[in-house]
């Protein structure tokens, strides 16, 4: 009863999404306003259809529901609650659900906050978003039904793929939908914008909270699932750009471009065929995520099943690049903007070479992806392209992106003089060449990891020095105290602040990475009572451990971790193996030891009966700064994204003199 | 319940016994032999570095690894090595396009692109900054005509107001 009320509301999804879509159009195009507030409803509804749908799945999951194939496949009886819920966004049916799930909420959202403005555009707006649902319901519908039912209820269901039993899991998925849907906002709004031929910078000023909003749970989500690489494929890394990785690399680097350059159309109405651009691309790379992740046409660590959705979200990417870039086209005479510019030398400048650098990095990734097919076209031999490739060719591009995270802040808007560089660069190089001498000192020779913490000294000396520069300048203006001047100065400009913290976030993620050539690597047999030595630690081999739950049974090696004679902590690196149906080798579970200078990190390869194991040490420096960074991330979007009421006040005005003029 | 248990203690027995019998192979990776896998993919379609690649659960990369340490312990270079394993497994093996022919342009490519973007966009900034000089150039003119209302007006206080604004924060 429930997976068919499941199944009907989908079904009611797909049909009241095709409504809102027909009617919306036809009602601006008629001028009936009656049509278009029906199709507005009826967008509203399509959110609570979708939270019923999702609801009944999670139900059917909870109830072990075996009838339904998705809950068969995905979980069982011995599978705990927790994971049960995860169970729900395991395997393609669910995610897709989730995928709609997320659009139809944020829809309904977005036709709530402008139900009294952008009243012009907000009928094309609605119609976009409406035919996204109507594609993500149809593929449910037609192809990958989550509520189909198998003719026979099995006893128990096949469980579980154990390398989804991690926190990590429960976080990497949503995330990154959670990012991935945020920008079919502001893809709706441009061509919204593009097909209403209202180009001014409204469908920006809008959707730059979702932009912003989509970025950070992009970020999150790579973040979560370079975590989730590493604590759970224990293979001692984080990112082995594989092609999922790559394919949810690739839109954070776009809309990260489109972040910095929307600024400038906002500050002097530049750059408008870029942006529309942007927002095109950085929606199509998200659909090429899905694409990559779902269809399970490359063979990756991150895809879990198979499935003929491939070609249907090939076409739904072709025709999302075809419409934005047509449109473009299209409206190319009237997008044309009288670009004017200062000085080359100014901020607007930065952020440009910025894009420059991070459209760089993403053609990188899809070179890479695609110079396997190219190659064996041109050569006729096969070639591969991993991990080493995108390293050698990363570094320089991250390189030079974590140069202008400095530089860009510290060059005024519009023109900077030769008094404003020299004022604004004297400490941050100074700071650069302090820490050359100095981090050298303490050992570091390798000339990349020696550039790349200078450049991270750089930045953050750029950042703090625009920090004290306010704070002080405020604290002499106001007389407030210098803890009062600080806040209120990132109060007062969160957006501004709040996007130095992220960078602050940022420099953390390439410290992190800059530890990753002094890594430390070695196998070792051992038996309980042996000590084995990896760099100024010792490692002792206590004892051999079996034991059992609901899920799985367990072989665990007890190591107790020594620096010198003091007793640091006990790991445990294990071998599992689950009655799960999905996964009949023991799985290996790393023993990780944190702090901020490095982790330990032992692999357990295997266990014998007598307890002789073999085991792989690592020591990852700096790798705890990654997982941090993402909560310096998290306070500074939070400071960017929080509600302003001067902002408000200055949409509400732009608002209001947009309606007047319209209704003109 | 009872039904969960007995699935258990058969899980548990087997899990024993997989470990008793199978007696896992107890593989130490030399230095040597990582720093030459580390090049390689394991070609088992798992799109894995060898290096990475569980010997365990992959006979395919067991087998490689296999290879690679016979040919240390017969003193191969791991030039030779290499060659070895390019010859006999293809360049599809390598994990990285090897910097030869035609494959010099998977690592050329992005770095043209972007050396080219940035001149393109130094070109275009520079024609921007030639517009704003002549329309300010316009304006100059317009004001130092006598007729012009606005020629009153300070420059100093309209350069001040312009940056202020440009620095609102939206």
């Amino acid at each position: 009863m429930v997976p068919l009320l499941g199944y009907l509301t989908l079904v009611s999804t797909m049909i009241v999404s095709l409504y809102v879509a027909i009617m919306s159009l036809v009602g601006v195009r008629l001028g009936k306003k009656s049509m278009i507030a029906s199709a507005e409803r009826a967008a509203i509804s399509i959110g609570v259809l979708v939270i019923i749908s999702y609801s009944t799945l999670l139900y059917s999951f909870l109830t072990r529901d075996f009838s339904v194939k998705y809950v068969y496949e995905y979980s069982n009886r011995a599978l705990s609650t927790i994971y049960t819920i995860s169970a729900t966004w395991a395997g393609n049916n669910g995610s897709l659900l989730m995928w709609a799930t997320f659009l139809g909420i944020y829809g309904a959202i977005v036709i709530i906050q402008n139900q009294h403005r952008n009243r012009e555009s907000m009928p094309y707006v609605t119609t976009i978003l409406a035919l996204i649902v109507f594609f993500f319901t149809s593929l449910m519908v037609f192809i990958s039904n989550p509520f189909e039912r198998l003719p026979i209820v099995p006893a128990d269901g096949q469980g579980l793929n154990p390398m989804l039993h991690n926190p990590g899991m429960y976080l990497h998925p949503p995330t990154t939908y959670l990012g991935y849907v945020s920008f079919a906002i502001p893809f709706a709004f441009a061509m919204a914008a593009m097909i209403s031929g209202k180009l001014g910078d409204m469908w920006i000023r809008t959707t730059r909270r979702w932009i912003i909003w989509g970025w950070f749970w992009l970020t999150v989500g790579n973040l979560v699932g370079a975590w989730w690489a590493y604590y759970t494929l224990g293979w001692g890394g984080y990112w082995g750009w594989d092609p999922v990785e790559n394919s949810s690399f690739m839109p954070w680097l776009v809309a990260s471009a489109f972040m910095h350059s929307i600024m400038i159309q906002e500050k002097k109405g530049m750059l408008k065929i870029w942006n529309m651009a942007l927002v095109t691309l950085t929606f199509s790379l998200t659909i090429y995520g899905t694409l990559i992740t779902r269809s399970g046409i490359v063979n990756s660590v991150h895809t879990f099943s198979q499935s003929g959705l491939g070609p249907y979200l090939g076409v739904f990417l072709f025709i999302t690049l075809a419409f934005g870039f047509g449109m473009l086209i299209y409206r190319l005479p009237l997008l044309k903007s009288d670009n004017e510019l200062d000085s080359i030398i100014s901020r607007e400048s930065a952020f440009l070479f910025n894009n420059i650098v991070l459209l760089g990095m993403t053609f990188m990734v899809l070179w890479g992806v695609t110079f396997p097919f190219i190659s064996e076209a041109v050569t006729g031999s096969k070639i591969t392209v991993g991990a080493p490739f995108y390293n050698q060719m990363a570094v320089p591009l991250g390189m030079v992106l974590l140069f202008l995270m400095g530089f860009g802040p510290l060059i005024a808007w519009r023109r900077a003089t030769v008094a404003n560089l020299r004022k604004n660069f004297m400490y941050p190089l100074g700071a650069a060449m302090i820490a050359i001498p100095t981090i050298a000192a303490i050992g570091v020779r390798n000339p990349w990891v020696l550039s790349v913490l200078v450049l991270c000294v750089f930045t953050l000396a750029t950042i703090i020095f625009e920090f004290y520069r306010g704070t002080s300048a405020r604290h002499r203006m106001t007389g407030e105290d210098i803890l009062t001047s600080f806040t209120n100065l990132v109060w007062r400009n969160k957006r501004r602040y709040g996007g130095y913290i992220v960078h602050i976030g940022l420099v953390m993620v390439f410290f992190a990475i800059a530890g990753g050539p002094y890594k430390i690597e070695k196998d070792v047999t051992m038996k309980p009572g042996d000590v084995a030595s990896i760099g100024s630690y010792s490692i002792k081999y206590i004892e051999s451990k079996e034991f059992e739950d609901a899920e799985k049974a367990t072989q665990a090696a007890v190591m107790t971790v020594f620096r010198g004679d003091r007793e640091i902590e006990t790991i445990t690196p294990r071998k599992e193996l689950y009655s799960s149906a999905q996964m009949d080798q023991p799985w290996t579970r790393v023993g990780v030891r944190s702090n901020l200078k490095e982790d330990i990190y032992i692999i357990p390869s295997g266990i014998n009966a007598d307890g002789t194991g073999g085991f792989t040490l690592i020591i990852n420096p700096l790798m705890q700064w990654l997982w941090v960074s993402g909560f310096v991330v998290f306070l500074g979007t939070m400071i960017a994204y929080w509600p302003d009421p001067t902002e408000k006040r200055r949409l509400a005005a732009i608002y209001a003199r947009q309606e007047a003029i319209s209704e003109e | 319940m009872k039904n969960k248990k007995s699935i258990l203690i058969v899980l548990s027995v087997m899990f024993i016994l997989n470990i008793a019998m199978t007696q896992v192979a107890l593989a130490e990776d030399s230095p040597e032999l990582k720093a030459i896998a580390n090049d390689f993919i394991c070609n088992c379609g798992c799109n894995e570095n060898l290096k990475d690649c569980e010997s365990e659960t992959c006979s395919t990369s067991a087998n490689l690894k296999e290879i690679i340490a016979k040919m240390i312990d017969d003193g191969e270079p791991k030039a030779e090595i290499a060659t070895f394993l390019r010859t006999n497994y293809g360049d599809q093996l390598l994990a990285a396009p090897p910097k030869e022919g035609f494959n010099w342009m998977a690592y050329a490519t992005p770095f043209i692109l972007v050396i080219a973007g940035s001149i393109g966009l130094t070109v275009v900034l520079l024609g921007w900054v030639k517009r704003n000089k002549a329309s300010e150039a316009l304006i100059e003119k317009d004001k130092s005509d006598p007729k012009s209302a606005d020629s009153s007006i300070d420059d100093k206080y309209k350069d001040k107001l312009k940056d202020d604004l440009d620095d609102l924060e939206w």
